[in-house]
């Protein structure tokens, strides 16, 4: 009787150790083991440490632009011709992208379906963003942005690497669209029987569109200059 | 005997569960969240991104003293400061697309198979898609392409470039093969990524049965987009606050 006991109670221990060990080994697998971690946790230290950085440039851009918000509106409040070019100003402003834009519209969110492979083979493809652009832009889309990236007439969307390049940043998915517009009608273009949102669904990625009676689209993030193209004088 | 067996395989396997138990928790603890495998290729993009908005707000920021500058040298010449706003405008609305511009670039003209038709052939693969045409103005975008025009329409932000029957809506007017895409910048870097070593789009294109043809030019006129843009749905955030 007593052997049986400790036998049993053997027989617990070295289960619940199995258990601990696939546990233990499984968690190595997936997320990349100890070494990854703290890979993982120097980048997100750094990448703190610069987000301050960039928060302070940002309230500084903000003081010089109120600054010259100021000069520009006590111009116009003297004069009907400074006032008519700030107007017509701020709305060139508004199609090129530079101001930061909030309205009615939907959010469209794409992500991967986590497929059975062990790695990540990338589902979303960018001829899938540059279609779900294009079918939002067809259905009337006054300002859109793709996680967070402004789209502006000089907006990319391509795969670079492991990532996909947008304004000449890098993301991964999942995509974020924003989308400006009668929401109504933005949605249904999506869903449109033999659609894109199908087609999306059919290579395994979730497609999810949400109304939305306020979204804030964020201005172009950097410093738009051509440098090649000079407009003709008339 | 069997007795002191067995009190030290237990305790060895006490200590293991233990030495695991720990392991276990520490690992847990340690990820902020969760960490997985996609968060070290996800952090690194994010620092990427976050050093090129730094970069970009150090420019803004020069740019911005700059026109401060400007507006207070103005206003005590001057008295105003309608010179300048004229002169942003026009850099504005050049910006934007609204006026014609010229410059160096490439031209592209993208047209339907020339190739038989053979029975059971899906015809699809022998004409120039809309998809082709997103993506060759993508990749030219990329290639730091200023202005475009597709058969004379300028891309605008919100240009849609999409099938309509045998033929491509672009800015809500019908255009039909032969498609000539007209992009300003720099030619060569322009040229590289149309047509690289490493298979450029047009390259596949081509290899495709497509007609496609690309030149380098010194200098091309792209005119402005002259329609309308209706913006109903938003309201300016200034309007907002």
């Amino acid at each position: 009787m007593k052997t049986f006991k400790a036998q049993m109670s053997i027989g617990l221990v070295c289960l619940a150790l199995g258990l601990m060990l696939t546990l233990q080994f499984r968690n190595v697998q997936n997320y990349g083991g100890i070494l990854s971690v703290q890979r993982a946790q120097e980048l997100a230290s750094e990448l703190k440490d610069i987000r301050t950085q960039r928060d302070s440039l940002q309230e500084r851009v903000k003081e010089y632009e109120s600054r010259i918000q100021e000069y520009e509106e006590s111009a116009a409040r003297v004069s009907v011709v400074a006032e008519g070019m700030r107007n017509d100003l701020e709305r060139a402003r508004l199609l090129a992208g530079l101001t930061d834009v909030e309205g009615t519209g939907i959010t469209v969110t794409l992500s991967e379906v986590q497929p059975e492979q062990e790695f990540n083979v990338f589902y979303i493809h960018y001829d899938k963003l540059l279609k779900v652009l294009n079918e939002l832009n067809a259905a009337g889309a006054e300002a859109v942005s793709i996680n967070e990236q402004r789209v502006i007439a000089t907006t990319e969307i391509r795969l670079a690497g492991s990532h996909i390049n947008i304004n000449y940043q890098r993301f991964a998915p999942p995509f974020v669209f924003k989308a400006i517009g009668d929401p109504q009608t933005l949605e249904a273009a999506l869903k449109l029987k033999g659609g894109i949102a199908e087609e999306l669904e059919y290579y395994g990625i979730s497609v999810s569109i949400k109304r939305e009676q306020e979204i804030f689209i964020p201005r172009y993030g950097k410093v738009l200059e051509f440098k090649y193209a000079k407009p003709v004088d008339k | 005997m069997a007795r002191r067996y067995e009190n030290i395989i237990i305790f060895f396997a006490a200590l293991l569960l233990g030495i695991t138990l720990t392991i276990q928790f520490r690992t847990a603890q340690q990820g902020v969240g969760i960490i997985t495998s996609d968060t070290v290729p996800q952090l690194n993009n994010e620092l990427h991104n976050t050093k090129s908005e730094i970069e970009s707000l150090r420019q803004q920021l020069a740019d911005l003293r700059g026109r401060v500058e400007n507006y207070e040298r103005a206003m005590n010449e001057q008295g105003n400061v309608n010179e300048i706003l004229q002169d942003q405008l026009e850099t504005v609305r050049t910006l934007a697309g609204l006026t014609e511009v010229e410059g160096p670039g490439i031209e592209i003209v993208l047209n339907d198979s020339k190739w038989e038709l053979t029975h059971g052939n899906d015809p699809n693969l022998l004409l120039v898609h809309d998809e082709d045409i997103l993506t060759v103005v993508s990749e030219l975008k990329a290639a730091g392409a200023e202005a475009i025009a597709i058969n004379g329409q300028r891309i605008m932000f919100n240009s849609e470039i999409r099938c309509g029957g045998p033929t491509i809506n672009i800015n809500s007017v019908r255009y039909a093969p032969p498609y000539t895409i007209a992009a300003i910048g720099e030619p060569n870097t322009l040229f590289g990524y149309m047509s690289s070593a490493e298979g450029g789009y047009l390259d596949l294109l081509e290899y495709y049965g497509l007609e496609v043809s690309i030149q380098q030019k010194e200098s091309i006129t792209i005119p402005a987009y002259v329609r309308s843009i209706n913006l109903r749905h938003i309201k300016t955030d200034k309007e907002g606050e």
